[in-house]
């Protein structure tokens, strides 16, 4: 199973992974990130933004602006969790990809102290190289940018002692979603 | 040269033989990335993805020029604007116009080992502007006034009490933390702020692929996809030698890269950063047709002296290096001396041979590496 092996190798470096189904999901999102501070939202996820603010959720959806607008950059500090949608997913190393797509998913995503991805169960595929093909289809034609993630921010540079969460996320957490009949 | 004539190395090598301090710090990283990197390598055919790897280096430098032309025209579709230099003075130069027109006062900046070869801080702190580096290791060094000793931990001949210290005294604290969690917290939360207030971000590129003019940018920390993406500029600055040819031939780069390098199947983060991101402007809600870009992008390719190692068969070895460092920790010499000895400027080991002017050929590296025969050229005896 892709998932299940996606899941023990997003653990194995760092992050944390679930596994729920799409009827479930905003309540589990809702117990997952419900005290944790302001949820911003990237624009193509603001019906689960409301769904979410509906069940009690500090949640904004960000701005779909650039570098210079005042609202995204309030986003920028206050945010303290930041909600994604994944391309992809490579189940030998736990990595998801973000973007490309527009919006400002990306900046978020880095800037938060804390990284929500949802990934659907059917965009987990084996290897890098077959992501990297998912990702060029993508790309074609279009500006922007992808970003691979595999754990949360780390470095090595003191000591090479091993600390999380040094500019980006120090937790992510990828939910798997369920496709279910129903 | 004369740098080099200057130094007396036999005196630089007893130094550094005779610094506990850094003989505790190189023994312990030397050792850690070393044991990180053959944990991995036993899950994959790595000699097989080497030949491969080396393969399409080989396919993209014989056909430099074109990719070269085929980059130019893909990042200058998507927005972007691409700018080939000749020389380190031409590409600081280029950069130094650019924050001049722009306003810049602050610059943040990524691990870039071509602006240590073109000398850019210095440049851009001439003009009154504000560089802080943002990688940990490269803020360590950069606070401590030194250079890079290491391709990938710039820090490496520090030990945890020198940098306590060092951040003690420039930072100004009475108290300093202790334990790495929170000396790295620390700067997270100086950084975080200079990143919000930035004019200006510097990043390297670990590759540049021709067919998408997409930049792949390798890091754990998450500050290159800070520098690259919050500032109003992004200015990418990257040696031509970096170019290759697809999308799919990064993927091979990436099996080996993280692995050989730190030991990971994968680093934390891997930007592709294509062109600029553009947005739709809408008007309450209406599309216009009209699309806005996020920020400004500036692609810096140097030459420096890459052309002319380009024809010589020994040099031209160097720019199919990927840059991953294992061959420092593996090296009798480098572990027992780490990177400043070797006085390259910056890359020390083999890969710092093919100098900027042709054919300066920098004698440390291609002599004090017991893996690397003189390149032609180079003196035979040492200076002294």
């Amino acid at each position: 199973m892709l998932t299940d092996l996606f899941i023990q190798s997003l653990r194995a470096c760092g992050g944390e992974a679930s596994s729920v189904g799409a009827a479930e999901l905003p309540r589990a999102l809702a117990a997952l990130v419900g005290a944790g501070g302001l949820v911003v939202v990237t624009p193509e996820l603001e019906s689960l933004a409301l769904e979410l603010a509906e069940r009690g959720v500090e949640c904004r959806v960000a701005s779909r602006l650039g570098a210079g607008d005042a609202g995204l950059e309030a986003d920028l500090r206050a945010a303290e969790v930041a909600l994604t949608r994944g391309l992809v997913g490579i189940a030998r190393s736990g990595t998801v990809a973000v973007g490309p797509g527009g919006g400002n998913g990306g900046l978020l995503a880095a800037l938060a102290p804390r990284h929500v991805v949802l990934l659907g169960e059917e965009d987990i595929v084996d290897s890098l190289a077959h992501a990297m093909q998912v990702i060029s289809e993508r790309f074609h034609g279009l500006g922007g940018e992808a970003v691979f993630i595999t754990g949360p921010s780390r470095t090595a540079d003191i000591e090479m002692l091993s600390v999380v969460g040094v500019h980006g996320p120090l937790g992510l957490h990828v939910v798997v979603v369920r496709r279910e009949a129903g | 040269m004369q740098r080099l004539g200057s130094r007396d190395m036999g005196a630089e090598i007893e130094r550094a033989l005779s610094n506990p301090n850094l003989q505790r710090a190189l023994d312990n990283a030397m050792a850690t990335l070393y044991g990180r990197r053959g944990a991995v390598l036993g899950s994959i055919d790595f000699e097989a993805l080497r030949r491969r790897a080396r393969e399409l280096k080989e396919r993209a430098l014989a056909r430099n020029d074109e990719l070269l032309a085929q980059v130019v025209e893909r990042v200058t579709e998507l927005g972007g604007t691409v700018a080939v230099t000749a020389n380190a003075a031409e590409a600081r130069d280029y950069i130094a116009a650019l924050a001049r027109d722009r306003g810049v006062r602050r610059v943040v900046k990524a691990k870039s080992m071509v602006s240590e070869e073109i000398h850019l801080n210095s440049a851009l702190e001439e003009r009154g502007i504000e560089v802080v580096e943002t990688d940990l290791g490269e803020r360590i060094i950069q606070l401590a006034g030194e250079r890079p000793s290491h391709l990938i931990v710039p820090a490496v001949h520090k030990t945890k009490d020198d940098i306590i210290d060092l951040l003690a005294r420039t930072m100004g604290l009475a108290d300093p933390p202790t334990q790495a969690e929170d000396l790295t917290r620390l700067i997270r939360v100086d950084l975080r702020e200079r990143f919000l207030t930035a004019d200006m971000g510097i990043t390297g590129a670990n590759f540049v692929v021709a067919e998408t003019g997409t930049l792949v940018l390798v890091e754990n920390e998450g500050n290159i996809r800070l520098s690259s993406q919050l500032p109003p500029v992004h200015v990418a600055l990257t040696g031509r030698e970096k170019i290759v040819e697809t999308l799919a031939d990064i993927a091979t780069f990436l099996e080996l890269l993280p692995r050989s390098g730190t030991g990971q199947l994968l680093t934390s983060y891997v930007s592709l950063i294509t062109g600029v991101p553009s947005t739709e402007v809408t008007d309450f809600g209406r599309a216009t047709g009209e699309t806005v870009h996020e920020r400004e992008f500036h692609l810096v390719i140097v030459d420096n002296g890459r052309s002319t190692a380009a024809a010589d068969p020994q040099l031209r070895e160097a720019l199919y290096c990927i840059r991953c460092g294992a061959c420092l920790n593996a090296c009798a010499p480098y572990t027992r001396v780490g990177g400043h000895v070797y006085g390259s400027d910056p890359y020390p080991g083999a890969s710092g041979a093919p100098g900027p002017t042709s054919p300066r050929v920098t004698p440390k590296p291609a002599r004090s590496t017991v893996c690397v025969p003189p390149a032609p050229g180079a003196p035979r005896s040492a200076p002294s």
